[in-house]
């Protein structure tokens, strides 16, 4: 977990109703993002930062018992190029942080991270070094970029497990893009620019889900075309979204009442399941709290385990993390009273 | 029976808690300002019902609410917090000069006897003053223009003035604490004013016993002995027993002597709380574990009240103007954390009760004890 004051992990067997709490790592710093690598889990890269120090990027190879800083030196391929600030008024390229870190599916040296102002860097020897996939700044829309109430950042990288060569990120107020070629060219898709999320399922690559200021959108192919399944749900904003591990068809999304109230509506934590790849969904609520509620759930803070049945991770605002073990039919806060939670990642291991 | 009612600013609005006398359910009202981050909500001591909430936002800009119905509905009142003449300049972080600019309002203090009377305390640093419910405000410029003005510097919050007391016998005396320049004293109303930093020490600034420069985070007074004043700084807990002239250190046993709040329970000037943070790079208690500390003897000697408080894995951190005590027998008393929880106590700190847990960062708590 990546917190508003440091790293927290969390660890349990596979019954998952008994969790070991280890932290704060980086204590007092900014953790924006903890991630594992798929290829060799051991491997963890994290992404403190701070206004008054900078942005570090730290490394563990034993499962993040220690961690050492690798590179920080996030440069801008060639000129910084302009984009446009909240006001709508051109301004200069500026590096401010890494919100993301992708740690490759294959190759565990090898690790992408997302920026802002928005950009995608890709580092091949273990987080050393650090080169920008510059083309996709080079896009023909870039100029029309708009940085929202949180900055431009670039909050998702998604790697097509199937297909080595294909890349998706999204970036809050320029959108969702798409690459065939390992990211040399991009190709920006029709959802729309305040895209908050983007998710996808392993076993079918070409089926994804968003969650956009304005609802939760559905493409069947790769992101070419988008549909609207909000459905049912209570509100049209929110940030979080996820994909069961076993279902494709089954996601997890967390309604918040508007982009200026920035809570659950009614005061109620509900996540919603849908079962039927949007459109129809439905509340979970046993173990969450139902009264006096006001925290959000930002886009980076839910995660999903592999074991059967399926685990569900989010945390808050307020600095609790909430677990099911059961697909989301029941849930236990894990904790209550870390830092604001900016981040959750789970890590199924043997 | 009496009541009380418990005023929450949070980064997302403003939430009203109520209960009877017995301090054991409560009715949660709220989010008034939804969305809008509200810095303080406090009530006029003379007119209970007489609210005063400040209402910021980076996008939006300052707002004044003021309810003469106890919270129930609001009128947005004067917001133009305009400073007295040139405004000058203080000084930026590195050192450098930077002109004075209005950021929002901190701090509001209802006058002790009339209603239509509030001070208002700003970042950048500067106290304001309304006669008329909060239409219109002056600056009190005299503690700006006393002297050391050029030579404040912002703390990491920012240069604010976050404390204002009124002394209930001497209504001429005002006390302020600014962070990071100190605390200030008129006996004039609030004409001319003096730094009352004397005994404070502060290590990273140049001179450790200067004038000005010292991180104060909060004083408090107790309402029959208001020469005596109580301080948590940036490190240290003071005391004071000449209304500030002086200052002694009490912090005495506690585990870190960083913090943000102290408070004074309402029947026994003697008795403190504080709530010790860590460190300034790590603000939230020590060891994961949420401790308030009472001390009966006036600071030097603590005691850790922890039951029914988190005392693991907790990470939050409780702001300046985010405790608060009633006036009833025994005395209650309230903290709100970053977390979104508010814990109450109705015996003086030995048991706490979460009242909410999941409300937006609180910024701030007070209480109203009403007939």
């Amino acid at each position: 977990m990546g917190t508003h004051k440091g790293a927290f992990i969390l660890s349990s067997d596979g019954k998952r109703d008994r969790w070991d709490v280890n932290g704060p790592h980086f204590a007092g710093w900014e953790v924006y993002h903890v991630k594992g690598s798929p290829a060799q889990p051991s491997r963890i890269y994290a992404a403190p930062s701070g206004a008054w120090q900078g942005q570090q990027i730290q490394r563990s190879d034993n499962g993040g018992i220690s961690w050492e800083p690798v590179g920080n030196g996030f440069a801008f391929a060639g000129p910084a190029g302009m984009h446009r600030w909240n006001t709508g008024a051109p301004r200069e390229w500026e590096f401010a942080r890494i919100w993301h870190l992708e740690p490759s599916l294959t190759d565990p040296d090898t690790v992408y991270a997302g920026g802002e102002d928005a950009a995608l860097f890709r580092s091949t020897d273990g987080g050393e070094k650090w080169h920008e996939l510059a083309e996709l700044r080079n896009h023909a829309s870039a100029s029309t970029w708009q940085a929202g109430p949180c900055g431009m950042c670039l909050h998702t990288i998604l790697l097509d497990p199937n297909n080595p060569d294909r890349i998706f990120t999204a970036i809050s107020g320029a959108g969702a893009f798409r690459s065939h070629d390992g990211g040399m060219t991009w190709h920006q898709s029709e959802a729309g620019q305040c895209v908050h999320r983007m998710t996808m399922h392993p076993s079918n690559p070409k089926l994804l889900y968003m969650q956009k200021h304005g609802g939760v959108m559905r493409s069947n192919d790769g992101g070419t075309t988008w549909e609207n399944v909000n459905g049912n749900l209570p509100a049209d904003f929110g940030f979080a979204i996820e994909v069961h591990a076993h279902e494709p068809e089954t996601l997890y999304a967390i309604p918040l009442k508007s982009a200026s109230e920035q809570f659950p509506v009614d005061g109620k934590l509900r996540v919603y399941r849908s079962r039927t790849g949007g459109t129809k969904w439905e509340p979970l609520t046993t173990g969450l709290p139902q009264r006096d509620c006001y925290v959000s759930v930002l886009r980076d803070a839910i995660s999903v385990d592999t074991l059967d049945t399926c685990g569900v991770y989010f945390g808050t605002t307020g600095g609790a993390v909430y677990g099911s073990a059961d697909a989301g039919e029941s849930w236990t806060p894990i904790v209550r009273d870390l830092p604001g939670v900016l981040s959750v990642e789970v890590q199924t291991l043997a | 029976m009496s009541r009380v009612r418990v005023l929450v600013g949070t980064r997302k609005g403003a939430f009203i808690l109520s209960a009877d006398g017995k301090r054991d359910r409560w009715d949660v009202s709220g989010p008034h300002f939804a969305g809008w981050e509200i810095y303080h909500v406090k009530g006029s001591p003379a007119e209970p019902n007489r609210l005063y909430a400040s209402q910021t936002s980076a996008w939006f800009g300052q707002q004044i609410q003021r309810s003469d119905n106890g919270g129930r509905t609001w009128e947005p009142v004067g917001n133009a917090f305009v400073y007295d003449g040139v405004p000058g300049t203080h000084q930026w972080y590195d050192g450098t000069p930077h002109p004075w600019e209005f950021a929002r309002v901190w701090h509001l203090e209802p006058s002790l006897t009339d209603p239509d009377t509030v001070y208002a305390g700003a970042e950048d640093a500067a106290l304001f003053r309304s006669t008329d419910g909060g239409l219109n405000w002056s600056e009190l410029s005299g503690l700006r223009s006393h002297g050391t003005g050029p030579s404040w510097q912002p703390g990491a919050g920012g240069m604010c003035l976050h404390t204002i007391l009124l002394d209930p016998v001497n209504p001429d005396r005002i006390f302020v604490a600014i962070s990071a320049a100190g605390a200030f004293r008129s006996d004039d109303g609030g004409t001319t004013w003096k730094p009352i930093n004397h005994g404070l020490r502060s290590e990273g600034i140049p001179n450790p016993e200067a004038e000005v420069g010292h991180c104060v985070h909060r004083i408090a007074l107790h309402p029959s002995n208001p020469d005596r004043l109580y301080m948590q700084k940036h490190w240290d807990v003071m005391r004071s027993d000449d209304a500030g002239d002086s200052w002694t250190e009490v912090s005495g046993n506690l585990p870190t002597d960083f913090g943000f709040p102290i408070d004074v329970h309402a029947h026994e000037p003697q008795t403190i709380y504080v709530v010790p943070i860590k460190s300034d790079s790590e603000h939230f208690p020590l060891d994961g574990k949420l401790r308030v500390y009472r001390s009966r003897t006036g600071g030097t000697k603590w005691e850790a009240l922890t039951t029914g408080l988190p005392q693991r894995d907790c990470y939050v951190n409780v702001l300046r103007d985010a405790m608060s005590v009633d006036s009833l027998d025994p005395c209650g008393i309230y903290f709100g954390t970053t977390g979104g929880a508010v814990y109450g106590s109705n015996d003086e700190g030995d048991t706490w009760t979460p009242i909410v847990r999941d409300l937006p960062a609180v910024y701030s708590v007070e209480v109203q004890t009403l007939p």
